[in-house]
Parts: structure tokens; C-alpha cells; sequence
């Protein structure tokens, strides 16, 4: 072995007291991580990767965060007090009374100097060709507030002035150059109802947060705006600002009388602040989820490492027998492992930091591949994400690197006498018992918690607690499988590669810890890979047959912006040629019972809303839905309300009335818990909430149907219609792309549990240096020699592939079954991707072999027969 | 065993020009030379040799520490390159052949036995036995590894791996791996050096009586004067040549020639 037992080689310096030596100690530990640099290189790789993460993810949050708060740092620059509608009228769709009237006494308060009254919502600019310009994010369009001179001051006009009146517009100046627009040129904006035919007047730029993140923004005159947004003579926000020596509090006091019911008034630092944690919320929960994966990521590298320094270990019994024949003591050895561990740990963890700002782009780019629509903005670093890095790197390393660390000092001074020492392979029996007791509390806790009924967040967490316990078992028993289960994978491999097939068998089974471990980091990536296909797959089938099932309609209209659509468009929709039947769909929260709690309603036609929604009745029917409710059935039951009986409702509005129970159906993801008839709903509502209108066409209607509905919209851009079949596509398309972003995350425990293939062949080809030699010497060709590499490596990767699918698959099918109480999804496997991922699983284990076992077939010969 | 040798290839074929080697010599090598290092710093290890090892015979090549016995040994296997000079092993020039010729020879000609390190763990004493022929693909001769393994000794251990099997058992399953696919040379390297005298004796009676009554032809390496005395003939190297040379050696005379390079040393 090179360079090893620094310390006999030291110069001989008489040592005047003990501690004196810990230098050569030092030196010792220095000089085997020089020798050993090719294997512990590998190791960082493991911890390179998982701090990466660590850091890209950190950077990516604070970088997020700044660009959100540059670009929505003015937004409410100035203003003091505003009056907005509340969050509970904003579910209710409720429009409190934010009127010419009240702004006015607004006004009238002492210390006021101005009030603008704004509305906003979504509105694009229609191009030449008839499409939208822009996303679907931050396209909005908003109130030209003029003060006393005549100037918004939020907005620079570059060319012409603000809009006066109903038929005329202002866009921002990067719109206009996207559509090639000029002051003078009639153009078309769309926002939720028909395209307008409008006058452009002027373009200008604002700091506006919706401007900066890449947004549009069209500027209407105040009675446009009320009456696109909000309702004629209603604003959706009045914000005052003071003169000098008004503070915000004594003003908020003055204005607090004068708010309308549906409103609240908050003061300009609420605004602000509010603002502030919202970003700081909404980064904090992506990073959360994103620093979940990194756990995972780093977890799996904790096996890594604990392999690679128990392989190192096992190496270098001799050298540490001779520290310890020379008089160092165990805690001397302990610690020079841990030392080693430690350097290793602030080496990779600094490189981990410098890679991860490269994962920081990258991440953007997947998620914006994904279409999230990330701000752009230089990296943020800040130092919590460089001590982060550094403090994971060494944390998970020293963890990692405990218990070889105590192995090596159990090994005894007179190994270094011995020329052969002979592997004590510890009995696996505690480990075993630990594991299987492990397993089986696990699995006690799963159950106890998955049968009570009306479980709570912390019922919940039990659960998966119980399941935590359980996998980290099954880990403890994955060497006790080992054996068993590469024996059977590999016999076809043995037999169809002769005698490279019948060593890498035996090769495989010969250390089951190793092995375990090594396929363990593959098990654990691919049990949550697994898992989540089940899970997607299954809610892909129910909302197959929730789409084929529950919905009898056609086609549905809806706006790109998932906003209430303008009633004339509902009107429009329900007068096209070819329709047989057709119904808004509305959606609000009413209070059932006497207990004032609310539900989500679901609203449609009281004549024809059942012809285009299919429900599975268990009870009564949709005969006396025009005048009644449908309830679900378990829902109902839950408050004994029967067919024919009455329910108290509460209305958005405030009135109440009692309505008669017409029918019970079976629990659909589709109808949730209440479906009313729209002739019950309306009256009570402010606003047209219908998000969608449900088409059934005509027989001999359906070729011409989707045109005929266009048609009858004026072919507005910013109208979606789509068959039942595009509606299943999309909801797939989520889903998919849910799943592809969640395999993007796992890939990089995967990728880590691929370093670890490859170190442990590595190091598993150096130990067998001299059986190597052997084989070579008797015969045994160079190719030979590296399909016996790769076989091994392919046993071990499927071994670890068929632990991870088998348990995700089962984790999966139980957990679907668990959900089975609220969304009737039954569980769904999808075998070719589980078969996938086994080939997959197998062809990473020949990648994974490709360097060790390259190096193995390159030995010579007599090297490797004479190696120690 | 006279059918053995007539499994042996045809002296000299057409791609040597210089007749190689009389009918009876298993290996020769003419004008051998090694060296390591270039300039100041070169070192011969082995000094323009010629050797003929005699076909069913064991043959003892001998020397002090550093007389290149063991270089010599390597270089006539085909296990190390040669700086000058040409090697054969049963007629065929193995100093001109690729890495691929060169282990299908070692695998299809050649036995080794070595010092330490010589079975795998993995597999059962039967099944190292019989790996050479596995990696040739070919099938084992039952009669002839039934044959062997008496000779050796173990039939009653044939399905215990390695590690259940004393040093001297596991040097005789190495010895018996060697044989079993009837090579045309046996090459043992130092092959008591980590036993003791009782299994060392062991393993050299096994060998001498693979060359007696298997018709084997054995070169080994040894530093252990009693154990030369197992050979038909014993050559003594020292300083990269070839010395002398003695038949029918017993210990005793062979530890005074011995004594004799020592003698040189310290004058």
C-alpha cells in the first residue's frame, strides 16, 4: 500500500510528552487522504452532488425572493390607508361597495391629498393575426387613475395620454412594440368577456411588479374598468395618500367607520409588509419542497460514504494495526478518521456550494420549462447559503464516517503482525432482528393510525412516521436479502455469460453489507420514483372515468384566465346554432345547517344542468332538481339529511332559506358535496361566477360544433373551448409534468446512488487486485475480465431496482387505498414504467461499470499478482 | 502418458526462423535479457540466458534474493516483457505474441502455482479446480480431474471453499487447478514459501509425482534448498546468470553450493 504509516516513517524526534505526537497523527491523516485521492474523490462526488442541491436551492430561494421584492417595491409606494374587499367577499364573490360615494368622503378627511380608485384583472392585447400577446401570467388590465393635473403619476406616457373614455386605451410600451401598435391605430384588448374594438392613445413604461416580472398591462378609464372587473360604479381598491404630518394610524381610525360591509382598511406598512411575507411564503414553501428533495439526495449519500470509509478501513487494517502497535491509542485512530472525514467534508462541501450556483440556473430552467414563469434577475448569495453548504458537507461526511471510524479503532495491534487477515464478517442476526422489529412497529403505526376514522394533521403524520420506520427497517434487512435475491437475479445472467457470469454472482453475494448498502441508495430513489408513478397513474384513471363518467357534456367554454366569464358570453355560448343543451357552471361557498359552516356548491341549469353532468344517484334523482338540491351521499349522512327533508342554507349574500333535498349520489371528485340549481344560486350572487359553460351539442350537430361556438364568441382569443378529450389531456398533461418534475428532483439521488455503484466497484476491483492478477495470469481474457465487472454491477443495480419498484409499488397501492374514503380512486400500476425503470435500473449498472471495470481489465498482470 | 506429448504442437513452425528447442524441452529461452530503468539507473535482472527446461522433469531454478530467479520464472511464462532475447514454450515464440495470443496460451499451455493467493474465495475447491477449463470454455476430462484430485488427496473436501481448507490443502488445490487442464508446463513460484514444513512437503510430493506418474513437466521457483531436492534437477542463478547446475540434488548438497554464493557475498 502506498504511502501509508506516516507515522513509522516520520523522523524519529523523541516525543517529550504524549500529546506531542498528535502531529505525526495529523501528518498521517493528511498523507492518506493524498494517497487516497483517486477513492475519496469519488466519495466527494456523493457529497458534491448532495450539497449542491443544498446550495442551488438556497440561491435559487434568495435569488427568487430579491427579484420578486425589486420588482414590487414601489407598488405601494405612498400609500398610506387602503380599502379592499376582504378575502372572505373575495371567496363569496362579494363586491363591497367601493364607490364614487365613498370616495368622496375619503377625500373630505382631513390630511388626505388624494385618493385613486383602481380596478384590475385579466386583459390582453389582441395581435394582428387575432391571437394574445404575452403568457398567462401578470396580463392585466387596470384603471388610468388621473390626478387633479390630469397625470397618473404610476404611469410614464413615452407617446400620447391616458384614456378618456370607454373607447379608448393606453398599453405599455412593450406590448405595443411586441404588436407593432401606434398612437392612432385601433386595436383590440380582451378581457374577460368580448374583444374590444378600441382606440390606442398612448404607450408608456411603470414600475408596476406585473411590468417588471414581464407582464402586460392595459389601462382603462375608471367606468371601463369598474365595469370589466368589478360591477358599474364599484372599484376594486381605494388607496389614499396623505399630506405631510398625517400619520397612518390616526388616519386609518378616520376611514375605519366608513367602510362598507365585504371591505376592511388596512394602512400602507400592512400593505407592504404583507406583501413582503407573501414572497417571503410563497419562496420559503418552493424551497421547503425543493430542500425536501435535497434531504433525500443527501441521505442517499450518507450510504455512500459509510461504504466508501468502511471499503477504506477494511484496506488499511494493517496500517492502523501498525498506529496502534506504535502506541497510538483507539481515540488517536478514531479520530484521525474523523479527521480525514472532516476535510473531506469542507473540500466537497466548498465545491458543492460553487456547483450549486450552476444548479441554480439549471433549476430555473426546468421549472420554467415546467412553465412557471420565474422572474429573471442576477444570483442573490447570501452567506446563510455558503455556511449551509459547508456545515452539510462536513455534518453528513462526520455522520457518515462514525461508525468506520470506531471500527478502525477495534482493530487490534497484531493485525499488522499477521500477513493474511482474514475479513471477520460479523453475524448479520442483530441486524436482522433490529430490522424486523423495525418493520413490524412500522407497520403497527400504520395501521393503528390508518383505521381511526377522521384523521387530524397529526393522525397523518403517525402515518408516514410509521412508514419512516418501517423503510429505514426494511434498509436494515436489505443485506439479508441480498444474498438470496442476487443469487436469483443472477442465475439467468450466470448462465447466459459462462464463466464472467458465474464470478460476478458470486462476487456479488460475497459481501452483503456492501452490496446492501450499495443497492439501498438505488432502492431508496426508486421506492419514491415508484410510489409517485402509482399515485400518478392512479389519479390519471379516476379522473379518466370521473371525465368519461361524470361528464356527459361535449365541450366546454371557459376564458385562458380561469376568470367568471361576461354574461353576454354566456348568453352567446347558450344561443349557438347546434346546441342541445347548455349550462353555466357557477362555484361558491354557501353555509349548510346550523352550525354555519361553509361548503363549496357547485351551480348549474336547474332544467338541463343534468343532461350535461352525470351523477350516480343512490337515492331520489334529477326530477326535482330544477326547485332542489343533490347532496353527497356520505355527506348528507354525515348530517342526516334525507331525500325529501330540507337543509338550512345560508347565501354568499347573507339571506337564508330552507331547501328541499331532491336526490343523493355516489362521492365524485367532479360534483363535490352539493350541486344547486343556478335558478337558486343566481339571485344571491353579485357577479356572473360562471368560470365555464357546459355544451351538449346536437345530434348531427358534433363536426361543426366547436366552430359554431367560435363563431358565436367572434373567435375571442381569450376563450378556450375544449372536448371532453382535450380536457382529459390536459389534466394528464399536469399530472405528467407534476411527475416529470418530481423525477427531475429524485434524478439526483439516483445520479448519487450511481457514483456509489461505481465506487464500490471501484474499490471492490482494487481489493480483488491480486484475484484479478490471478485470473488474468491463468487465462482469462481482458474482455472477460470486464463483463465479469459489469454483470456484478447490473446484478447489483437490479437487485436494488426490484427492492425500490416492489415497495414503492406496495407503498403506492396501500396509500391510493388509504385515499380510497374521499376520491373512489382505485390503485393503478403502471407495469411498462415499472418494467422501464428495471431496464433502466440495468443499463445504469453497465454505465456504472464502465470506468471499474475498464481499470480491471487493464491490470497487469504481474502488478496484480505481486500487489499487497 | 505418452499420448499427452503427442498432443504437443510440431517443433518449429514455419513463423520461427531458428529451429527453437530439441524434441523434449517443455520451455526455452536463448540470449534472455531484463532490465529495469534506463541510463544510470538501469538494472539487469536477468543477464543474456539460455535455458532449456527439460520436458517430464521438475525442474528447481535457485538463487540468493535478487539472483533474478523469479524475473527469470516470469519472463519464461509469459507473465513479463522480455528486453532481449526470445522465449518458447512448447515450440511456440512467445516473445513475439499479443496480449490476447499471449493469455490464450497461458490459458490452453500453462499451469501456475503461486506463492500466496492462489484460489477464489467465491468458489468451492472442485470448482477452482476446474476454472482454467471454465474460462477456456472447454469441457473438464472427468477421468483425468478424477485422476488429479486422487492424486492430491481431497476428494472429501471438494465442495469446501478456500477458507475451510488449511494453507497446505489449499496449495494442493491450487497444484491440482494447475494440472487439471494438462498444460504442457507447470511454473510454481515459491509455492511452500508460506507453508509449513509438513504441508510444504505435502505439496512438493504431489508435484514430484505429477512429473513421475502424471507425466507433468514442472519449473518452480524456490529459495529452500529442501525443497529443490524435490527436482530432477536443480539451477542455480545468481546476478542474472545462470551459475551452475546439479542433478539428483539432495538437500545437503544443494545447501553447500548454496553456502557457496553466500561465501562470495561477504568476501
Amino acid at each position: 500500500m502506498p504511502a501509508n504509516g506516516g507515522a513509522a516513517r516520520a523522523p524519529p524526534r523523541p516525543p517529550p510528552t504524549p500529546s506531542r505526537t498528535e502531529p505525526t497523527m495529523w501528518k498521517t491523516t493528511l498523507r492518506n487522504l493524498v494517497a487516497y485521492r483517486l477513492r475519496l474523490a469519488l466519495t466527494a462526488v456523493a457529497i458534491v452532488f448532495g450539497v449542491a442541491f443544498v446550495s442551488g436551492v438556497l440561491t435559487l430561494s434568495s435569488t427568487l425572493s430579491k427579484a420578486y421584492k425589486d420588482a414590487a417595491a414601489t407598488d405601494y409606494e405612498g400609500v398610506s390607508v387602503a380599502v379592499r374587499p376582504t378575502g372572505d367577499a373575495k371567496k363569496a364573490n362579494q363586491i363591497p361597495a367601493l364607490d364614487e360615494a365613498l370616495t368622496a368622503k375619503l377625500r373630505a378627511l382631513p390630511g388626505v391629498a388624494s385618493v385613486r380608485a383602481t380596478s384590475s384583472g385579466f386583459t390582453a392585447v389582441v395581435d394582428r393575426d387575432g391571437e394574445r400577446l404575452g403568457g398567462r401570467r401578470n396580463v392585466v388590465g387596470a384603471t388610468f387613475s388621473p390626478g387633479k393635473d390630469g397625470q397618473d403619476p404610476k404611469y410614464r406616457f413615452e407617446t400620447g395620454r391616458g384614456p378618456a373614455n370607454a373607447q379608448e386605451v393606453a398599453i405599455d410600451k412593450r406590448v405595443a412594440e411586441d404588436g407593432g401598435y401606434k398612437v392612432g391605430d385601433r386595436i383590440r384588448v380582451v378581457a374577460n368577456g368580448p374583444v374590444r374594438d378600441v382606440l390606442l392613445v398612448g404607450t408608456f413604461t411603470t414600475d408596476d411588479a406585473q411590468y417588471k416580472l414581464g407582464g402586460s398591462i392595459t389601462l382603462f378609464d375608471r367606468a371601463t374598468a369598474q365595469q370589466l372587473f368589478n360591477q358599474p360604479g364599484r372599484d376594486g381598491e381605494l388607496s389614499v395618500r396623505t399630506l405631510p404630518g398625517t400619520g397612518e394610524e390616526a388616519l386609518l381610525a378616520e376611514v375605519r367607520p366608513l367602510v362598507p360591509r365585504g371591505a376592511e382598511a388596512v394602512t400602507g406598512t400592512k400593505l407592504r409588509d404583507d406583501q413582503a411575507k407573501d414572497i417571503e411564503r410563497d419562496t420559503k414553501s418552493l424551497s421547503m419542497t425543493l430542500l425536501a428533495f435535497a434531504g433525500i439526495a443527501l441521505f442517499v449519500g450518507t450510504f455512500i460514504i459509510a461504504n466508501t470509509f468502511t471499503m477504506l478501513v477494511a484496506q488499511r487494517t494493517r496500517e492502523f494495526a501498525l498506529l496502534r502497535a506504535v502506541g497510538a491509542t483507539r481515540t488517536q485512530v478514531t479520530r484521525s478518521v474523523l479527521v480525514e472525514a472532516t476535510l473531506l467534508g469542507v473540500l466537497s462541501g466548498t465545491a458543492g456550494f460553487v456547483l450549486g450556483l450552476g444548479l441554480c440556473q439549471g433549476l430555473r430552467a426546468v421549472f420554467n420549462a415546467a412553465g412557471a414563469e420565474l422572474p429573471s434577475g442576477p444570483l442573490v448569495i447570501t452567506p446563510n447559503a455558503v455556511i449551509a453548504s459547508l456545515v452539510v458537507g462536513v455534518l453528513v461526511t462526520v455522520v457518515a464516517a462514525w461508525l468506520p471510524a470506531r471500527r478502525a479503532a477495534s482493530i487490534p495491534p497484531v493485525a499488522a503482525l499477521r500477513s493474511d487477515v482474514p475479513p471477520t464478517a460479523k453475524s448479520l442476526r442483530r441486524r436482522n432482528l433490529s430490522g424486523a422489529f423495525m418493520v413490524g412497529l412500522g407497520a403497527v403505526i400504520c395501521y393503528g393510525y390508518g383505521q381511526l376514522k377522521d384523521k387530524t394533521s397529526g393522525d397523518v403524520l403517525m402515518i408516514l412516521l410509521g412508514g419512516a420506520v418501517a423503510l429505514t427497517g426494511v434498509i436494515m434487512l436489505v443485506p439479508m436479502l441480498a444474498t438470496p435475491v442476487v443469487r436469483a437475479v443472477g442465475l439467468p445472467l450466470a448462465r447466459g455469460f459462462g464463466i464472467s457470469g458465474k464470478l460476478a454472482r458470486e462476487n456479488a453475494v460475497r459481501n452483503p453489507r456492501r452490496t446492501a448498502a450499495t443497492a439501498s441508495a438505488l432502492m431508496i430513489g426508486l421506492v419514491l420514483v415508484s410510489m409517485l408513478s402509482v399515485f400518478g397513474a392512479s389519479l390519471k384513471q379516476e379522473l379518466d372515468r370521473v371525465a368519461l363518467r361524470g361528464i356527459t357534456a361535449d365541450y366546454g367554454v371557459s376564458l385562458v384566465s380561469n376568470q367568471p366569464m361576461d354574461p353576454a358570453m354566456v348568453d352567446a355560448v347558450l344561443k349557438a346554432p347546434g346546441v342541445q343543451a347548455a349550462s353555466p357552471l357557477l362555484s361558491t361557498e354557501v353555509a349548510m345547517g346550523t352550525g354555519g359552516t361553509t361548503t363549496e356548491v357547485t351551480g348549474v341549469d336547474g332544467r338541463t344542468g343534468m343532461q350535461l353532468l352525470h351523477a350516480d344517484f343512490t337515492e331520489g334523482g334529477p326530477e326535482g332538481f330544477a326547485a332542489g338540491i343533490l347532496l353527497d351521499q356520505k355527506f348528507a349522512k354525515d348530517h342526516g339529511w334525507k331525500v325529501g327533508g330540507t337543509v338550512p342554507v345560508t347565501y354568499p349574500d347573507g339571506q337564508t332559506a330552507s331547501v328541499t333535498v331532491a336526490g343523493l349520489y355516489e362521492t365524485s371528485l367532479l360534483l363535490g358535496n352539493a350541486l344547486m340549481p343556478n335558478q337558486l344560486l343566481q339571485p344571491h350572487l353579485d357577479r356572473a361566477t360562471a368560470t365555464d359553460v357546459l355544451v351538449k351539442s346536437a345530434p348531427g350537430a358534433g363536426g361543426s360544433m366547436r366552430d359554431n361556438l367560435k363563431n358565436a364568441l367572434n373567435r375571442n382569443p381569450a376563450v378556450k373551448i375544449m372536448s371532453k378529450d382535450d380536457y382529459r389531456k390536459e389534466l394528464g398533461g399536469i399530472i405528467d409534468l407534476m411527475l416529470n418534475l418530481l423525477y427531475a428532483l429524485l434524478g439526483m439521488a439516483i445520479v448519487i446512488a450511481v457514483i456509489g455503484i461505481v465506487n464500490t466497484l471501484a474499490m471492490s476491483v482494487f481489493e480483488r487486485t491480486r484475484e484479478i492478477g490471478m485470473l488474468r495470469a491463468i487465462g482469462m481474457d481482458r474482455r472477460r475480465i470486464r463483463s465479469m465487472i459489469r454483470i456484478e454491477a447490473v446484478m447489483i443495480s437490479v437487485f436494488g431496482a426490484l427492492l425500490g419498484t416492489g415497495i414503492g409499488l406496495g407503498v403506492g397501492v396501500l396509500g391510493v387505498k388509504a385515499l380510497k374514503g374521499s376520491t373512489q380512486m382505485t390503485p393503478t400500476v403502471p407495469w411498462e414504467r415499472m418494467g422501464l425503470f428495471l431496464v433502466l435500473a440495468a443499463l445504469v449498472g453497465m454505465l456504472a461499470a464502465a470506468w471499474p471495470a475498464r481499470r480491471a481489465a487493464r491490470m497487469e498482470v504481474l502488478g496484480a499478482i505481486k500487489a499487497e | 502418458m505418452n499420448e499427452y506429448r503427442e498432443q504437443t504442437p510440431p517443433n518449429g513452425s514455419a513463423a520461427v526462423p531458428e529451429p527453437p528447442a530439441r524434441p523434449g524441452v517443455a520451455a526455452r529461452a536463448a540470449q534472455l535479457t531484463k532490465a529495469y530503468g534506463e541510463g544510470e539507473t538501469r538494472v539487469v535482472a536477468l543477464d543474456a540466458v539460455d535455458i532449456d527446461i527439460p520436458r517430464g522433469r521438475l525442474t528447481a531454478i535457485m538463487g540468493p534474493s535478487g539472483s533474478g530467479k523469479s524475473t527469470l520464472m516470469h519472463c519464461l511464462a509469459g507473465l513479463d516483457s522480455v528486453t532481449h532475447g526470445r522465449v518458447w514454450i512448447a515450440g511456440t515464440e512467445i516473445t513475439q505474441l499479443k496480449d490476447k495470443d499471449l493469455t490464450k496460451l497461458r490459458r490452453d499451455r500453462i499451469g501456475f502455482v503461486f506463492q500466496a493467493f492462489n484460489l477464489l474465495p467465491t468458489l468451492t475447491a472442485l470448482e477452482n479446480i476446474t476454472l482454467p477449463m471454465d474460462i477456456a470454455g472447454h469441457k473438464p476430462d472427468p477421468e483425468w480431474v478424477e485422476q488429479v484430485v486422487a492424486a492430491v488427496g481431497l476428494k472429501d473436501r471438494l465442495h469446501h471453499r478456500p477458507a475451510e481448507l488449511s494453507g497446505g490443502q489449499q496449495q494442493r488445490v491450487a497444484c491440482a487447478r494447475a494440472l487439471a487442464a494438462r498444460p504442457d508446463i507447470i511454473f510454481a513460484d515459491e509455492p511452500t514459501g508460506n507453508l509449513d514444513s509438513r504441508s510444504g512437503a505435502e505439496v512438493l510430493t504431489f508435484l514430484r509425482r505429477s512429473v513421475d506418474v502424471l507425466g507433468q513437466t514442472v519449473v518452480m521457483v524456490t529459495h529452500d534448498p529442501g525443497a529443490a531436492s524435490y527436482a530432477h534437477h536443480v539451477v542455480f542463478l545468481a546476478d542474472g546468470r545462470i551459475v551452475d547446475e546439479m542433478d539428483a540434488p539432495t538437500p545437503d548438497r544443494v545447501l553447500e553450493r548454496m553456502k557457496r554464493f553466500d561465501a562470495v557475498r561477504t568476501t
